[in-house]
């Protein structure tokens, strides 16, 4: 499945809601957000891709791509969300490293940091192809 | 009076500064000194305490400046005892510690440039980058101008160490007494600094109080300056949160209800979401992210108050909004009198009860490790028994890498001054030492350090010093074999292609004990306390050999975002 299509976030919301450790850090949690993947025409990746989903208490509700209003924003060059779906680098530290932008209420992110990072190993476990050079960091999937 | 030696005249204005320690290693040249201490300046409440490593003594003298604000006095000789010093003497000028450092020189002859002598070395040269000032004592008569200048430089704006090279010809040399002027230190440095220009803190005083989230960052400044009743007191009248910088950890006990434990989410998030921040003698470096966001306020958003009695670090890695320049405890005694001019007491604000929560969320993943009862003893395990063994008041010591962030997320610090750590140097090695040097600081209060087997392999030699003075306190060695955290980026950036990281294992219980000390090994976690108990009723200088499990402690979970901080910038190709 290729990156950030909606069949790849159809995946992502199906895994994360059959998740018991994702459902139980995700509890209660009803806040949305938006992922913009930067474009790099450098290393093949032309456009600008902009995806979004929202929770409801604590699940995986709606998935769709392009811009509505969210709660939080995150954005990074699409390499760098390559680099923390292939394990290079963790969310954390992309964030620590304003690799990864946030616009929304830090504390509440924060709040939420475990729940993040569970949903970043879901993440990992789909079979996922990306764009231009980073094809070479194709994910098999488990 | 009459004629008197140099060595005499250096130690009668050592003793005139109220000087109680000069720790270090004898030397030929130093011996006109040692034998003044000797002949009188022992009487005078001044020792001399031998060390087994210059680098210890440099610790030592930093460690008894922490715990009593004083400055500290360290000795070395000629050449290789100046050396030895350096390391010592980094950390304290990392720190911004007030240290009077004192090397012996060869004679004014042959010096400057020397000529072949032995040992001869450029000591001027040599501490340059790591003190505030540094000068030779080339005549008799300019020793008691020299080391008045010593100390008013050492202690005053932003403290850090000084250097003064003493020829021994100098030392040796005699002349007349009377011509001499060794006052006290009230003749020749101020005994308060300066204060902030008053129409500025009545500006800080209403943006503090006009702020919906103000926040309070003391740094190591707030310390040194003894301001910690002045930021309590600050905080709990605009009931502001307080984040402190990691070194600065006492400067608001940290079960204060206001008090957010650096680093930690609750401390994090509110710094993110504060609009005003009043940093006081801070620089909000890198292990504070540079004061950018996301982990503080865009600068649009967030005003940002400094107050630094050095102007150098104003606005250094955050634009500031108001500066004040002065000294923090009287600038906010001030800054505290304008704010209750314009406002009661604030109530507990809103967000206060969310960043608790957020804080207790975050400790609450430490839970289960720190209970732990399996064997290897997981490294939280061992810093909660530690922690929770030693009372409030007792003088905490942290030396390590991965060990020291384990020991960050439960070894609570509840008082100043308590706390010793290398915070910005990252000095290895300092555990020991400064453990000698804070209990003769603080005969009456417990001390204890957690180091890691590495950092506690570098200077363990001290344990002949402790046990010679008869000092009672207790270093724990988290023993996993490995310098951890090098193996830790090993592990994560470089697929564990391990270099240089592992070495045998040592019981470290076992050298305690050759060297006079209590030592026992500890291996399982029932066992921590009651080791700790043995330990203290020992009444000796004790160490706990205990073995932690290495692959826990490999990966502490900020050890990623500590990694992002150091590195940044530097990608590796694959």
């Amino acid at each position: 499945m290729k990156l950030a299509s909606l069949e790849y976030l159809e995946e992502v919301k199906k895994r994360s809601n059959a998740d018991p450790q994702y459902l139980e850090l995700a509890k209660g949690n009803n806040e949305s957000y938006t992922l913009v993947l930067e474009p790099e025409p450098a290393q093949g990746v032309h456009e600008r891709i902009v995806i979004g989903f929202n929770n409801v208490d604590g699940k995986m509700n709606e998935v769709w791509i392009g811009e509505r209003p969210t709660l939080f924003t995150l954005s990074a060059p699409y390499g760098v969300w390559v680099d923390i779906l292939r394990g290079k680098m963790g969310a954390t530290k992309a964030i620590t490293m304003r690799k990864l932008k946030t616009q929304g209420p830090f504390l509440q992110l924060l709040q939420g940091a475990n729940r993040i990072i569970r949903w970043v190993e879901i993440l990992t476990t789909i079979p996922t192809e990306f764009e231009g050079n980073y094809a070479q960091y194709n994910l098999p999937g488990k | 009076m009459g004629a008197i030696m140099g060595s005499d005249v250096l130690v009668k204005c050592l003793i005139q500064e109220n000087v109680r320690f000069v720790f270090g290693i004898p030397g030929g040249q130093l011996c006109p000194i040692l034998d003044a201490i000797r002949r009188f300046g022992s009487d005078a409440g001044l020792q001399f305490i031998m060390t087994r490593h210059e680098q210890a003594a440099a610790h030592m003298a930093d460690a008894y400046a922490r715990v009593t604000g004083e400055p500290g006095v360290c000795i070395g000789t000629v050449g290789p005892g100046a050396a030895d010093l350096v390391p010592g003497v980094y950390a304290a000028w990392a720190d911004s510690i007030p240290m009077v450092v004192l090397t012996a020189q060869n004679q004014t002859w042959k010096s400057y440039p020397e000529r072949g002598s032995m040992q001869s070395l450029d000591q001027i040269g040599l501490f340059q980058p790591i003190t505030k000032w540094s000068a030779r004592v080339a005549h008799w008569k300019r020793i008691p101008e020299l080391v008045h200048a010593a100390f008013r430089a050492a202690v005053s704006g932003r403290p850090r160490p000084v250097h003064l090279d003493l020829h021994v010809d100098v030392m040796v040399g005699t002349g007349d007494e009377e011509s001499l002027d060794i006052s006290p230190p009230s003749r020749y440095r101020a005994d308060r600094g300066p204060v902030a220009q008053p129409e500025l803190i009545e500006q800080a005083a209403r943006m503090l109080v006009e702020a919906e989230r103000p926040l309070i960052h003391p740094g190591g400044g707030a310390l040194r300056s003894g301001a910690w009743d002045e930021v309590r007191e600050l905080a709990e009248y605009l009931s502001a949160p307080v984040t402190t910088s990691q070194g600065a950890c006492g400067v608001i006990p940290e079960d204060h209800p206001l008090c957010l434990i650096p680093g930690g989410f609750g401390a994090l998030g509110a710094q993110a979401m504060a609009d005003v921040v009043l940093l006081v003698g801070g620089r909000l470096g890198d292990v504070d992210f540079w004061g950018q966001p996301p982990y503080w306020g865009e600068p649009d958003a967030q005003k940002l108050i400094q107050i630094d009695i050095e102007p150098q670090v104003v606005g250094l890695n955050r634009p500031v909004d108001l500066a004040l320049i002065g000294d923090a405890k009287a600038t906010l005694r001030l800054l505290i009198e304008a704010v209750k001019r314009l406002t009661k007491p604030i109530p507990e604000r809103p967000d206060m009860a969310d960043y608790r929560a957020t804080q207790e969320a975050w400790l609450a993943q430490f839970a289960a490790d720190a209970a732990s009862d399996r064997t290897p003893i997981h490294p939280l395990r061992l810093v909660r028994d530690v922690r929770a063994f030693f009372p409030r008041d007792a003088i905490t010591i942290v030396d390590g890498g991965n060990t020291n962030v384990w020991a960050h997320y439960l070894n609570r610090v509840y008082a100043p001054r308590s706390f010793l750590w290398a915070a910005d140097s990252g000095q290895l090695g300092t555990g020991l030492p400064y453990a000698i040097g804070a209990k003769l600081a603080a005969p009456d209060r417990p001390v204890y350090a957690i180091c890691g087997d590495g950092a506690f392999g570098l200077n363990m030699q001290e344990l002949e010093t402790a046990a010679r003075l008869k000092l009672p306190f207790v270093v724990i060695v988290a023993n996993d074999c490995q310098w951890g955290m090098i193996k830790g980026a090993q592990l994560a950036a470089y697929d564990a292609r391990y270099i240089g990281v592992d070495f045998d294992d040592v019981r470290y219980d076992l050298v305690a004990r050759a060297m006079g000390c209590y030592g026992e090994r500890v291996e399982e976690p029932s066992q921590i306390t009651p080791a700790l108990e043995r330990a203290v009723k020992s009444g000796k200088p004790a160490v706990l050999d205990v073995v932690v499990d290495k692959w826990a402690n490999l990966t502490p979970p900020d050890l990623e975002n500590l990694d992002a901080v150091w590195m940044e910038g530097c990608e590796l190709p694959w």
